[in-house]
């Protein structure tokens, strides 16, 4: 081996692990002020697997079906899994604001860089993918026309799929950065992370989904539009190659093959160029851009009624006001929430539009939606508690206010205006306009009442203040557990909310859900107000 | 050795490195001063291949910027004035990271580390019990320098270094410089401390909306302008004339 040669390996090999760690601990210190040594990367990775096989029990809704059609409902589900969590964690990896500084003085190409990242993204990816399809796997070994080649079969379209999302991911991002410029995208990137987020979800949800509907079950019975989803290319290598073996099949696996080897030359070969020339634009080098005058707007509007009589005092305007920049402003704390929010909401939206017939919404898909108009501000509340910036936050407790209550009650209101009002609006709006019986908005009053209590509860003992804690990947999936549990709840008082609907007592139900949300509100209420500023450290 | 030819940096309309031309060599340490947006940290990341030149280039060690950036890298240490780090890696990992971009032994790499740690008066275990991101700003400060000057490199770039150095590191910092400089290495040294400007600094560089302004020893600079110290010809050269003045009428307003 020549010396550069192995100057460029041990670099790559350098990088690879450095790109690993990072994505495995996050980019910020998980432990700040705290004197423990790390965690192993790989003890962290075991913790995000279990949660992932566990998602992965989806898979038992597809026993007894062909291969196909199980392949597509596994590389549907898998393919929005993944693309959603790279899509989350890809503009980060790539174009780190303090990379610049860290790393490219020192003699290592853009193009090394590119291949340890996008090498590191496939690992994850594909550990992920395996994790998902753990338990597809076996299901797909009995389906009617499986057998025992579909486990090994499906590893390998497994790990083709796994390329291609990378590949789209990373290929995307060069895109942006050869039509609109590194530093239009860093203003740009939530929009377009949100942008790709909806195209996912309808190539990996809406669209498979539509596809069970046509109640097609051999590849010749896919609608033509139907072949242009990804996930139908890779469950056409799983039928080609473990299932019926039919011609269409083999030409729809040729298609997942060479599409996947498209992707891949051209975010790393071809367009490998844009990215090396993002990387050499530091953003904090460039001329910083006036801020509009326009955003002027809110503070006028906080100081006025009525959003000054809901805000309330001088601090928690304060809060509402600092929260509402962040949530507008800063890159960071925009790419992790809506990119985040809006794979969520695709759960109602499918739930409406499946349920969507000629006498309306479905009386529960509507009040389980209306859930969301408290779920969607509560979720971006908890979210937003995390910011690299959160020594900053040192800033409240020096503040003369004797507890966090003010603080997070702004930084509620906050998230509710820009929120749950809009999901508020969206949801009359789609019920008004498509579904012919106006009695059914009412079903979204049981979401309406009970969102004051769910947007409190992150509150409760001070949780929410704003931008307050590091970001901490590994304690994610404890607080995911709590998230779920609340959005259970929230799915039992949406069926509630149906049953009582259903045998004409819903006039009752609201009455004693309004009168258990009073009380739990006056209850909350003190308890945030009481709260005091727990000992630091 | 490093020498500027025409270097120039555009941002849009604005000209933030305007035709820059000097040359440092080996064994001096440079000053290079000029107040906030003079264009200070553009032309250092120029020199580090971190931004792109709009036109002009620099040769450093005989290496063109723009015809052999890696190679450049490979003789430049850089100590930004961001100061970032990686913050979930431990100080160790950090370091063996760096090491293993330019191509240091293992073994060797940790010989320098434990150099490295002798000298700014640490024990090993500091590097390995905590992340960057939980370490102190002078302690953070002492790995970016350790990281920087790992390689050994004969060009050193430094923006503001001191920030965060405790006195005792901030002195021991100073001494290394110039002994680095009596070594043979070519040092860039920026800051806005201008009394250490002064005292260790062989020249100085004042540069101004991205203009060079002067160029010269300390002491020949400031008996040419008829200034008493290098923070006053500072603030002759850059307009601000009548600092002291605003200061006490802005006391005032305090007055209840």
């Amino acid at each position: 081996m020549t010396g550069t040669a192995r100057t460029a390996s041990l670099s790559d090999r350098a990088l690879r692990r450095l790109f690993l760690t990072l994505f495995v601990r996050g980019r910020t210190a998980l432990a700040r002020g705290k004197p423990s040594a790390p965690k192993s990367v790989g003890e962290r990775l075991f913790w995000v697997l279990v949660s992932y096989t566990a998602f992965g029990l989806v898979a038992f809704a597809g026993i007894g079906q062909p291969v196909l059609v199980l392949g597509a409902m596994l590389h549907g589900f898998s393919f929005f899994c993944l693309a959603v969590f790279l899509m989350t964690t890809a503009g980060e990896t790539l174009f780190n604001r303090d990379e610049p500084d860290i790393l490219m003085h020192r003699p290592v190409a853009a193009a090394a860089v590119l291949r340890a990242k996008v090498r590191v993204l496939f690992e994850v990816a594909l550990w992920i993918a395996g994790a998902l399809n753990l338990f597809g796997l076996w299901i797909g070994a009995f389906a009617p026309d499986g057998g025992w080649r579909f486990p090994l079969v499906h590893i390998l379209s497994t790990g083709l799929s796994a390329l291609f999302t990378v590949g789209i991911v990373v290929l995307s991002y060069e895109l942006c950065l050869r039509w609109i410029g590194r530093e239009r995208l860093e203003s740009l990137l939530t929009t377009v992370q949100v942008g790709f987020s909806i195209l996912i979800i309808l190539a990996s949800q809406f669209g498979p989904r539509l596809i069970g509907k046509t109640g097609a079950q051999t590849i010749r019975e896919v609608p033509a539009w139907g072949i242009l989803l990804p996930p139908v290319w890779f469950a056409g290598f799983d039928d080609a190659l473990a299932g019926s073996g039919a011609t269409r099949s083999w030409v729809v696996a040729g298609v997942a093959v060479s599409a996947t080897l498209l992707v891949l030359w051209l975010a790393l070969g071809r367009l490998a160029g844009a990215y090396a020339a993002g990387l050499q634009t530091p953003i904090a080098a460039a001329p910083a851009r006036h801020s509009r005058p326009g955003r002027r707007w809110l503070h006028a509007l906080a100081e006025r009624p009525p959003l000054r009589w809901w805000v309330g005092g001088a601090v928690a305007r304060a809060s509402f006001l600092l929260t509402l920049a962040y949530l507008l402003r800063d890159r960071e704390t925009r790419l992790r929430i809506y990119p985040g929010v809006v794979p969520l909401i695709v759960i109602p939206a499918l739930m409406l539009m499946e349920n969507h017939k000629a006498t309306g919404f479905g009386v529960y898909s509507l009040a389980f939606a209306g859930m969301y108009i408290g779920l969607i501000p509560m979720l971006a509340l908890d979210t937003l508690r995390h910011s690299s910036q959160s020594p900053a936050a040192a800033l409240f407790r020096a503040a003369p206010v004797p507890g966090p209550g003010p603080i997070c009650l702004g930084a509620r209101h906050a998230v509710s205006l820009l929120f749950g009002v809009p999901v508020c609006l969206a949801l009359i709006a789609a019920t008004g306009l498509l579904d012919p019986d106006p009695m059914h908005l009412f079903l979204l009053l049981p979401g309406l009442v009970a969102s004051p209590i769910l947007t409190l509860f992150p509150c409760l003992n001070g949780h929410a203040l704003p931008l307050s804690r590091p970001i901490d990947e590994g304690s994610q999936i404890a607080r995911s557990l709590v998230l779920i549990g609340l959005f259970m709840a929230a799915a039992v008082v949406a069926g509630l909310a149906a049953m009582c609907w259903r045998k004409g007592v819903f006039g009752g139900f609201l009455a004693v859900e309004v009168a258990v949300v009073l009380l739990a509100r006056w209850l909350m209420g003190r308890a945030v107000a009481d709260a005091r500023w727990a000992p630091a450290g | 050795m490093v020498a500027l030819h025409h270097l120039t940096r555009t941002f849009g309309t604005q000209v933030a490195v305007d035709d820059l031309s000097f040359e440092v060599p080996a064994g001096q340490i440079v000053g290079f001063l000029g107040p906030n947006g003079a264009g200070k940290t553009t032309t250092l990341r120029m020199l580090t291949g971190l931004l792109e030149p709009t036109s002009g280039t620099a040769t450093i060690e005989g290496f063109d910027l723009l015809n052999d950036p890696i190679e450049i890298k490979r003789r430049v240490g850089f100590v930004p004035d961001s100061g970032a780090v990686f913050e979930s890696l431990t100080g160790l990992e950090y370091l063996e990271m760096v090491a293993a971009l330019y191509d240091i032994p293992a073994g060797q790499a940790e010989a320098r580390i434990r150099q490295f740690l002798a000298f700014f008066d640490l024990g090993f275990d500091t590097l390995t019990d905590k992340q960057l991101g939980a370490y102190s700003k002078g302690m953070r400060r002492k790995v970016v320098i350790t990281s920087a000057l790992l390689h050994n490199p004969p060009v050193v770039f430094f923006d503001e270094p001191l920030e965060g150095l405790d006195a005792n590191a901030a002195v021991g910092f100073k001494a290394l410089i110039q002994s680095l400089a009596r070594e043979g290495k070519t040092i860039l040294y920026s800051s806005h401390i201008l009394d250490v400007v002064e005292r260790v600094c062989d020249r100085v560089i004042i540069i101004d909306k991205g203009k060079l302004l002067v160029d010269g020893a300390p002491d020949a600079l400031i008996a040419a302008h008829g200034a008493e110290t290098l923070e006053r010809l500072f603030t002759q050269l850059t307009g601000n004339l009548d600092l002291e003045r605003r200061a006490e009428d802005f006391a005032r307003t305090f007055r209840p």
